[in-house]
């Protein structure tokens, strides 16, 4: 039986899972968008059972990557060779699928971002500051409000032929403006286009502002599943815009890739799907008392073993670890 | 008189020395952390910035330690800052606090409203003899921080600065008078220059901003560590002896800070309040000294600096320089934080490594 040599990337955002394998030419083997549902442990672990069962011994992972807000937990769980923040992830994927791109719209879960590209090379980037309004938390609230599945939101809003104007400034007003225009009557289709132009505007004139715009755009993320929103994007800013079909695992595709050029198929950290699945992860957290600073300390634990302590500032707990000198480019 | 004022980075090692030299015991609050700011919080109006829930907290918990006089500094011009201290007095005493504040104005309001206000500390002591020790002691300890921001990328064992630099922090709350704390930094300044450094290609990263968010470490979640950790060194444009330079030394002696005065020009000219203009010319003269990128940092609802932003954001073209905004609230958590100074670290990295092709040194 032929080994299988693949890549995996992990994406670990707030509101979904993303798992790929990538094979020594890039190809997609597999791709997996699960919900997070605020338990990224059991989740993660559950897909790569998955994974693995369907397998078995054949399957042979010469590189693994993390990116993601729980991209250290990630990293900790499988063993991971490189470990990167989603925009770096994003934007090689990105790059990987249409070399020429010039700008990136990407809007997860809890972050939005716009990211410009010249030359396969990111030139700017610009993320959501403070608040979340126009992500795709806030499309999944409404969406559950009006008792629509989040899937068909973007079938039955693109139906609409006279959207609503609603204040999409802030998702606490925004949802206020829905009510009222819903107690007025207005059909249900207008007020989710409505919406998604609010979205979109709310967009271009914050991430967005003072960026410069170019063709190709690629829009990318999990609300990328949402038609209405691509539509919404190509109504503001009157220039075409293109789903790529991975869309919603673009970040784990390009920590994959990432991950691929840091072994370059060599030698990986990956611990093995046996150990991550029988393995008991846990965390737990305490204040410290030690001074005045009452840091909330986050400790990981594996099998009972401490593995990983975050969040001290004085790194009391850190530097036992010796995370530093790890992440250090000094050795 | 038990005396009090609100932290701002390490500010305390001065302000502390200075009124126990004026003969006043003093309490210093506890360190800014999050139960502070969930004191700051509960008194504070909803939407005033960052820097002033710190400040209340500050003082609340002071307070508790037994304070019963408030030292705190006037604004400059229309930002916010200038009506913090009376908007607090009055705060504290609608909350039922028992406690004198007094609120010392920059010089260029007029010598006399300084006096009077100043002249309820200062009064009666030789301060001739004082100020300037506290002024060298101000740039020992900003070269304390700024030797920090060298060495962190440079060490050859990781978090030997950081725990040198712990140490004073938390040793200069024990000393007592001028002498004392200029003997802890002589001792921590030679500390510092014995830390094995490797000498290396250390990229630059520039910080600029609103004053308090970029000096104080809590406020700004600890950027300047967190940016020295991933391997480059910090330089920011305000240090508090910047600070007394620019609102203490230089209206005396009628003189203008160069750098703003030579890349503000033409851009920003008239003053609006706080530190907007500074923010536009040192990321100007960073640029000028090649920094590989600039970080700016504020907080939210903060005027002067939203201008300044949005100025940047027009220099965008000319400015060949990658620039970051950070926004600071009541935000709890540094991943955020940290996944956008990785991923603008990276960006750096990627377009040095291509420099060669110079046109791609531009933002289109």
């Amino acid at each position: 039986m032929d080994k299988l040599n693949c890549f995996l990337g992990i994406d670990i955002g707030s509101v979904s899972t993303n798992v790929v394998l990538l094979d020594e030419n890039n190809n997609i083997v597999e791709s997996i968008y699960v919900r997070t549902e605020g338990r990224p442990i059991e989740v993660l672990q559950k897909v790569l059972a998955q994974l693995y069962q369907k397998y078995e011994e054949r399957l042979k992972i010469s590189g693994v990557g993390a990116t993601g807000s729980g991209r250290n937990l990630a990293a900790i769980m499988v063993g991971a060779d490189t470990v990167k923040n989603e925009i770096t992830a994003h934007a090689k994927a990105a790059i990987h699928f249409i070399p020429n791109v010039r700008t990136v719209i990407e809007i997860g879960g809890q972050d939005s971002k716009i990211i410009l590209i010249k030359n396969e090379i990111v030139v700017d980037f610009a993320m959501n500051t403070i608040c979340a309004a126009g992500t795709g938390s806030f499309l999944d609230r409404q969406a559950e409000r009006l008792n629509i599945p989040i899937e068909r939101l973007g079938e039955i809003a693109i139906k609409s032929k006279n959207p609503v104007r609603i204040a999409g400034r802030c998702a606490v007003f925004a949802e206020s403006d829905m009510i009222h225009k819903q107690q007025l009557g207005h059909l249900s289709e207008d007020i989710l286009f409505g919406l998604c132009l609010a979205l979109a505007r709310n967009y271009i004139s914050n991430v967005a502002k003072g960026k410069t715009i170019e063709e190709p755009i690629i829009f990318q993320g999990g609300v990328a599943a949402n038609i209405a929103m691509k539509k919404a994007f190509e109504q503001v800013l009157q220039k075409e815009i293109v789903v790529p079909q991975y869309f919603n695992v673009m970040g784990a595709i390009g920590i994959a890739l990432l991950a691929k050029e840091k072994t370059k198929g060599l030698i990986s950290n990956f611990k093995g799907f046996d150990c991550i699945n029988n393995s008991k992860f846990e965390t737990r957290g305490f204040e410290c008392k030690e001074c005045s600073n009452n840091c909330e300390v986050v400790e990981f634990y594996n099998n009972n073993n401490l593995v990983a302590t975050w969040g001290d500032r004085c790194q009391r707990y850190s530097s036992s670890k010796n995370h530093h000198v790890e992440k250090s480019k000094n050795l | 008189m038990k005396i009090t004022f609100p932290h701002m980075g390490n500010l305390y090692m001065i302000a502390k020395p200075l009124f126990e030299e004026l003969g006043f015991e003093v309490i210093v609050p506890p360190p800014n952390n999050r139960k502070t700011l969930e004191i700051g919080k509960n008194y504070s109006p909803e939407f005033i910035c960052m820097p002033f829930k710190l400040n209340i907290g500050n003082f609340v918990q002071a307070i508790e330690m037994g304070a019963d006089t408030i030292v705190m500094f006037g604004g400059c011009g229309p930002c916010r800052f200038g009506y913090y201290g009376a908007l607090q007095k009055e705060i504290l005493k609608d909350a039922g606090f028992d406690v004198q504040m007094i609120v010392i104005e920059p010089l260029h309001y007029g010598i006399e409203n300084f006096l009077s206000e100043a002249g309820k500390v200062f009064a009666k002591k030789n301060l001739i003899g004082i100020l300037p020790k506290i002024y060298s002691l101000a740039k020992m300890i900003d070269r304390i921080e700024k030797r920090v921001h060298f060495l962190r990328p440079r060490e050859m064992v990781k978090g030997n600065v950081d725990r040198i630099y712990n140490r004073f922090r938390i040793e200069a709350l024990k000393t007592k008078g001028i002498e004392q704390m200029k003997k802890l930094t002589e001792a921590t300044t030679v500390l510092l220059d014995n830390v094995y450094v490797v000498d290396e290609n250390v990229k630059k990263i520039g910080i600029v901003g609103e004053i308090y968010t970029i000096i104080d470490d809590f406020a700004n979640l600890n950027i300047e560590k967190i940016i020295g950790d991933m391997g480059y060194e910090v330089e920011r444009n305000l240090y508090i002896s910047y600070w007394i330079d620019n609102h203490l030394i230089y209206p005396l002696l009628r003189k203008k800070d160069l750098v703003v005065k030579r890349y503000s020009k033409d851009i920003m000219e008239n003053l609006i309040g706080g530190h907007a203009r500074e923010t536009i010319a040192y990321a100007k003269w960073f640029e000028s000294k090649y920094f590989a990128g600039i970080v700016h940092v504020f907080p939210l609802t903060c005027m002067p600096e939203i201008v300044a932003k949005s100025v940047l954001a027009d220099l965008r073209n000319e400015l060949r320089v990658p620039l970051l905004h950070i926004v600071v609230d009541e935000m709890e958590s540094d991943v955020g934080l940290k996944t956008r100074l990785e991923a603008f670290l990276d960006l750096i990295e990627s377009r040095s490594e291509k420099s060669g092709q110079a046109k791609l040194l531009s933002w289109n």
